[in-house]
């Protein structure tokens, strides 16, 4: 097993966890996920972070080659709210669509929500609201990871 | 065939005004900028000044190619379809904040979708709302008489028919406006040459960021 198969399967394995874990008992019963994280200030800035370490990282970033950064994190931060319940209605192109055919790798998948961990606990989200978060996020892999949409047929 | 004359032939042909040779005259255009270097991909376009019957419309094409549009620089007809078949085949999404013509048209990988007609004259501006240093340039222009100068700012306009002209010229560093003059084409004798100098700049790398960038362009 090379380091970064290690680093997958143990992220697998976290995220599978999470998911079991489901909402913990002491949560808040009117608090969403989102407010518990810290709501738009906080979501808006670890996600910044995220892609900008994302798109630095010469591993994870040859997707995003002149991809307009700022509409990325404006648009993650509009998925996460509306996913994480806090009310927000996503406008942006659907996940599947936006990441077809950019080659992106299982184990770039794993790498952004690596960072995603580190950036969330950088801004002090705590573990149980940070596993949460994931949890949600990890059902999205077949959507973004190798997804192929083959040429259109034209007719002429 | 190159581009500006099968324009040409095509829209005399549709509207019925193919002339004999001896009643449309060939016109050269130099455009330099001014320090007499050639300028490649400036758009010179002659509007007559007695409209022609409307043209048949047509299609051109501009392709997004490894993350850019190709060409970036166009000149149509009004009335014409722009077909964008998006050989990348990941997402892109073609805007435009013009006057001439506002959209935004989602090019999902592995489908086609149909194209955009232009029908207002002026300067379209376009960008892709993902990919932010993809431009292009789209002069839409109320006449069958354009085409684009080469590496070595020359282009050659040939079925002029014989009458009154507004020539104009425009690099893609003049942004909102196009340099012109009057022009009277006389059927026969030896091709004229016009020379065009413009100040010419650096093309700006990144999309249009700004709504309304093209206001106001006095286009014929
Ligand atoms: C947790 C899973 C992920 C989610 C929820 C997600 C969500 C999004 C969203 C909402 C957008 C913007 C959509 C729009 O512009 O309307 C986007 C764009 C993008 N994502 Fe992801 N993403 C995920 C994982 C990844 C991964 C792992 C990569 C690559 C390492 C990646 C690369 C990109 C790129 C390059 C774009 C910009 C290209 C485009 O919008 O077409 N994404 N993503």
């Amino acid at each position: 097993m090379t380091s970064h198969q290690r680093l997958v399967s143990a992220l697998r394995t976290l995220l599978a966890a999470a998911a079991l874990a489901g909402p913990p008992a002491i949560a808040c019963a009117h608090q969403s996920l989102y407010a518990a994280m810290g709501g738009t200030k906080v979501v808006a800035r670890f996600v910044s972070q995220t892609i900008d370490k994302v798109a630095a990282d010469p591993r994870l970033n040859q997707s995003f080659r002149d991809v307009d950064l700022a509409r990325v994190k404006r648009e993650l931060t509009s998925y996460i709210c509306q996913l994480a319940g806090g009310g927000c209605k996503y406008t942006g192109i659907p996940i599947r669509a936006v990441h077809a055919n950019l080659g992106i790798t299982q184990a770039q998948f794993y790498g952004l929500v690596q960072i995603l961990r580190h950036q969330m606990r950088a801004n002090h989200v705590d573990l149980r609201d940070r596993n949460r978060l994931l949890a949600l996020l990890a059902p999205l892999e077949p959507q973004v990871v190798d997804v192929r949409v083959p040429p259109p047929k034209r007719k002429d | 065939m190159n581009r500006p004359a099968a324009a040409c032939l095509a829209a005399c042909i549709a509207t019925g005004t193919m002339l004999t040779a001896a009643a449309a005259a060939t016109v050269r255009f130099r455009v330099v900028d001014f320090a007499g270097k050639p300028i490649k991909d400036a758009i010179v376009y002659a509007v007559p000044d007695t409209p022609l019957p409307p043209a048949k419309p047509r299609t051109a094409i501009i392709d997004q190619v490894n993350r850019q549009f190709v060409p970036q620089i166009n000149v149509v007809q009004v009335g014409t379809y722009v077909d964008f078949p998006n050989s990348d085949n990941i997402l892109h999404s073609v805007y435009s904040f013009s006057p001439a013509k506002t959209f935004v048209l989602r090019l999902y990988a592995g489908k086609t979708e149909p194209p955009v007609r232009f029908n207002k004259p002026g300067i379209v501006v376009m960008g892709c709302q993902i990919h932010d240093t993809m431009i292009a340039w789209l002069l839409v222009v109320k006449t069958p008489y354009f085409g684009k100068t080469n590496a070595a700012g020359l282009l050659v306009l040939h079925h002029l028919r014989a009458g009154r002209y507004r020539m104009h010229a425009w690099d893609v560093s003049m942004r909102k406006v196009t340099a012109s003059r009057p022009l009277v084409v006389t059927a026969g004798g030896p091709p004229r040459q016009i020379t065009f100098t413009l100040k010419a700049g650096r093309m700006p790398r990144h999309g249009p960021t700004m709504p309304g960038m093209s206001a106001g362009m006095g286009m014929q």
